[in-house]
């Protein structure tokens, strides 16, 4: 927390970290429209495989994802931490059911350093930056490419570019 | 300016559809209600349009006057060139309306049917006198005074009851008085007007009839003109001063009237001792508020976004009022349990009046097709008539709006493809005129149109081999069909896109789309072929599209809502009553073979699973039937329909989804894309034993 | 010397529609009120020998404006500038004092037409 603290120059960037195995993410704040605990999903039939089904979020009907069945993860349990956090993306409003959600963080641009570059058998177009605070990464994510594509995108690729990356700079 | 600029364009449109049915019927037979009602919107929509500074509308419509007038003072003569030019200068009109941005976009349009409805006003005056040929905008609004007062029967409509009061005026040395009215033509607020007439005839006399009635005037059932007989002691040259200086009064007579030259009563009515009708002012003065401020419209306008809300928010009423009746069932609290019986009525009755609000009637949609027709048949030159019943029909606005592409396309066919032209049509002994009938009515929650043409018939063996020939059957499924099935191969997509657009029915939109937007409008369409004698299209729409009825059905773990409308019936079918043939499920329903599917499977929820005895919901959409395996048949629901969003529309089987009163999200089934699926899925269709 | 006319009605489009109406008519133009208040504050400043009144206006309605004109001079000649379907408030602005009325939207010649026959 003592970087939410130290880093109040103007560059910086609000994120909601979330775990997804013992991988943390984040999603810029923009996005996110609140977190909701785990709720009861109606499972909606002939839809992509990583769409869970639908909630009720006071009387709307919204679709929720699994970002684990995104990310080609086995499904695990859910527990009391498990969250849905509403996102808001070209107007459109998707749940993304995570193992739990850490923290929200202020990012100084100095903390945030590019995706890297492609490396063959990495997918880098996924991801925004990598935050990095202290020896924590997060993978910022791009939501607006993530929900927009119905390509597979599995989490070694996501996290494996970014173990290059950081590799490459050591 | 924007605030009259919406006033001005919902008034535009009633106005052009006024000259639309006028210009229609005058057509037909030429009386001078038509050509007042032409007239009056003419000038109306002018005065408007000039307040508005639309210049070329005013320009327009103020030609259009000018014409009308020389046809009512017999100047000109109607014939269907004349009817044709005012309707081009009416969907002139209706452009320049419809684009108030671009006025100027239209200018040479404009300019050409000016220049026509100058020539046709030029024309016979030619012949007579060049006096009032003077047709500039800024002059003579008014027309000639070609109707007398006596046109206005009011010596016969005086009863006995009338006639003692006139014999006691005179008694008392009165004198009786016709006082007759004219208004200028355009005049708004006309019972105001006629208001201020009595209130001045009433300083000087008493009124003691009126034609039209005073309920007439002050309901504004009139024309421009108005009869008082009148008893007192006036001064018949004050009152008519006092009259004529009454805005918008164009004129009025004040004739002293002898009792003798009165008719003796037709219908004796019993003198009854009472007054029959109160004098005119306190008549209207019974109507007019004290407080200022209230109002007495009879109808407001609201935004349709206000009401969309306002229905939205109802839903979400209706929801939570079942989730609290929910709760309380479960407590023994008789005084709650009352409350809430009186909540479930209450929020009922509101929601069905909210629903009320979305409703019009189908008349908006109907109104246009007079003309359509007309054009249609000149066009085709073929003798139509369209014969409208039940325009008063009310159903949701949604879904008014948005049938009329149909309605236009089945109206088009009939008159293209079903009916004959006038020599084939005597040739048969049929009337050389061709009939449609565009009809519709209430049926339960739905409301039915159906479009009926007396032509030809459709020929199922044509279709066939028209299917064959765009490769849309192949040749077995084409032995095989029955000319019922074979009637509904139109619907089927690329059978009516034909290579040769015919200007009338061509236009590359397919029988198809049409069978697409009825359904997107959760409607049904049935075809009835009479050969030889006609066609018939039957369309089913449910009333309202927010909320409907749905039998909730248990499949594996989850609820689906159904919706009533496309449920037939629902039964048992043991496992010996299911055949399979070419490894498709059938049931023999009153000897009719249906498919039978696993509503589990057809979802891609889990497969079929064997049981003791199976609950089956039989299906129909159109002619398409079959019957699918549910888990469990739970109870009929309102259910408000509630969109997915966008991220995940188009599910192929789903039509929406809706909340259940413990808050659970449950599935709306659209049924006419699965009984497609189960068809693609199992690579057949019904079969016919 | 044109006639003296004050104009009262709460929209601005109106007010000009009206002058420039008036204006090419050989009227004069004294004043323009925006509501009923200032209707009665201008009369009694400029006088005018005719009064165009709008009923709905904020802060003082048309009905109330022209029954306190009426109280300051009963022989004001106050022409109603009514909205389509107010026939109760146009009925109870004549007994309230009002001359005439005419109904928006206006023709110009009627409205020139209902001035002059009120007050010449």
């Amino acid at each position: 927390m003592d970087a939410i603290v130290k880093n109040k120059n103007d560059a910086e960037t609000q994120i909601v970290a979330f775990k997804l195995e013992e991988e943390e993410f984040a999603i810029n704040i923009h996005h996110v429209r609140e977190v909701l605990k785990m709720t009861q999903v109606t499972p909606l039939p002939q839809s992509a495989y990583f769409i869970e089904g639908v909630i009720n979020l006071r009387g709307e009907v919204m679709p929720v994802i699994d970002l684990r069945k995104r990310f080609e993860l086995d499904v695990g349990e859910r527990g009391e931490d498990t969250r849905i956090i509403i996102v808001e993306i070209q107007e459109n409003k998707v749940g993304l059911i995570v193992d739990s959600v850490t923290e929200v963080l202020r990012l100084s641009s100095t903390e945030i350093q590019p995706p890297p570059s492609k490396i063959a058998g990495t997918r880098t177009d996924f991801i925004k930056g990598v935050g990095k605070i202290d020896d924590r990464l997060l993978i910022i994510l791009d939501m607006d490419k993530i929900l927009t594509t119905e390509e597979v995108i599995s989490m070694e690729e996501i996290t494996l570019s970014e173990q290059e990356k950081i590799g490459t700079q050591t | 300016m924007e605030e009259y600029r919406d006033l001005f364009l919902a008034e535009a449109q009633e106005y052009l559809q006024d000259m639309t049915s006028s210009l229609l019927s005058m057509e037909k037979n030429t009386d001078d209600e038509q050509l007042t009602e032409m007239f009056r919107a003419a000038h109306s929509l002018k005065g408007m349009a000039g307040t508005m500074g639309y210049g070329l509308i005013a320009d327009v419509t103020h030609e259009m006057e000018s014409l009308l007038d020389q046809l009512r003072t017999g100047k000109v003569t109607i014939d269907t060139g004349f009817v044709n030019m005012l309707f081009e200068a009416v969907d002139l009109v209706q452009l320049l309306v419809e684009n108030l941005d671009r006025q100027d976009d239209f200018h040479s349009e404009a300019v050409a049917v000016l220049e026509k409805l100058r020539d046709w006003q030029a024309r016979p005056l030619q012949e007579k006198s060049a006096a009032s040929a003077d047709a500039s905008p800024k002059q003579d609004r008014r027309l000639p005074e070609e109707k007398t007062p006596a046109q206005l029967d009011w010596k016969s409509a005086i009863n006995e009851f009338e006639k003692e009061l006139l014999k006691d005026a005179l008694s008392k040395g009165e004198r009786i008085y016709h006082v007759y009215v004219r208004l200028l033509h355009g005049s708004l607020l006309k019972s105001v007007r006629s208001y201020m007439v009595l209130r001045a005839v009433e300083k000087q006399g008493e009124v003691i009839k009126s034609v039209p009635s005073l309920q007439a005037l002050d309901e504004e059932n009139f024309g421009w003109e108005f009869s008082l007989l009148v008893t007192g002691s006036l001064e018949p040259g004050a009152l008519k001063k006092s009259i004529e200086n009454i805005a918008e009064i164009e004129s009025a007579s004040v004739t002293p009237v002898e009792l003798d030259s009165l008719p003796e009563s037709r219908v004796a009515e019993p003198y009854s001792g009472k007054k029959p009708e109160k004098t005119a002012t306190s008549s209207l003065e019974t109507q007019t508020p004290s407080l200022p401020g209230r109002r007495v419209e009879k109808t407001v306008r609201v935004e349709t976004a206000k009401l969309d809300g306002l229905v939205n928010l109802v839903g979400e009423l209706i929801i939570n009022r079942t989730r609290v009746i929910d709760l309380g069932k479960e407590t023994d609290d008789e005084q709650l349990v009352t409350s809430l019986e009186q909540l479930q009525r209450i929020t009922t009755e509101l929601q069905s009046a909210v629903m009320t609000l979305r409703m019009v009637p189908i008349k908006q949609v109907f109104d246009r097709f007079p003309r359509m027709i007309r054009d249609l048949s000149l066009e085709k030159n073929k003798e139509v008539e369209l014969l409208i019943s039940g325009e008063e029909t009310e159903l949701d606005r949604t879904i008014v709006n948005q049938m009329g592409d149909p309605l236009v396309h089945l109206l088009r066919n009939a008159v293209d493809h079903g009916l004959e032209d006038a020599e084939e049509r005597i040739k048969k002994g049929k009337n050389p005129v061709g009939k449609i009938f565009l009809e519709a009515h209430h049926e339960g929650s739905h409301v039915v149109v159906s479009v009926r043409d007396d032509g030809r018939g459709m020929d199922p063996q044509a279709i066939k081999e028209r299917a064959l020939m765009k490769k849309i059957i192949s040749e077995q499924e084409a032995e095989k069909m029955s000319d019922e099935e074979a009637l509904h191969l139109i619907f089927r997509g690329g059978f009516s896109t034909s290579e040769k657009i015919t200007d009338v029915s061509g236009r590359g939109v397919g029988m198809d789309v049409v069978k697409t937007s009825i359904e997107a409008l959760n409607g049904t369409v049935e075809i009835k072929n009479y050969p030889g004698k006609g066609s018939r299209f039957t369309l089913r729409f449910p009333l309202t599209l927010a909320i409907i009825r749905a039998l909730m059905v248990k499949c594996g773990k989850e609820i689906y809502a159904i919706p009533i409308e496309a449920i037939r019936e629902n039964l048992f079918v043991e496992p010996q009553e299911i055949k399979t043939i070419r490894q498709g499920k059938v049931i023999t329903l009153r000897e009719e073979v249906l498919p039978l599917y696993s509503l589990q499977e057809s979802l891609g929820m889990g497969s079929f699973q064997e049981q003791e005895i199976y609950s089956v919901v039989i299906i129909q959409t159109g002619e398409e039937r079959a019957g699918f395996i549910v888990d469990d048949l739970l109870g009929q629901q309102e259910v408000v329909i509630k969109s997915l969003g966008n991220y995940v529309n188009d599910i192929k089987g789903i039509a929406g989804a809706t909340v259940l009163g413990d808050g659970r999200v449950t599935l709306i089934l659209d049924v006419a894309s699965l009984l497609d699926d189960g068809r693609v899925n199992l690579g057949k269709k019904s079969v016919n034993c | 010397m044109g006639k003296k006319v004050l104009i009262v009605d709460d929209t601005a489009f109106m007010r000009m529609t009206l002058r420039n109406v008036l204006e090419k008519n050989g009227y004069e133009i004294v004043g323009e009120a925006e509501d009923g208040v200032q209707a009665v504050e201008q009369y009694s400043l400029v006088n005018p020998d005719l009064v165009t009144m709008d009923i709905t206006m904020p802060n003082m309605d048309g009905i109330t404006a022209i029954k306190k004109i009426m109280e300051i001079d009963p022989v004001a000649k106050v022409v109603v500038v009514s909205a389509m379907g107010q026939k109760a408030l146009v009925i109870e602005a004549l007994n309230s004092g009002a001359k005439d009325f005419i109904v928006k939207p206006f023709q110009p010649d009627r409205i020139v037409e209902a001035l002059q026959k009120v007050g010449g």
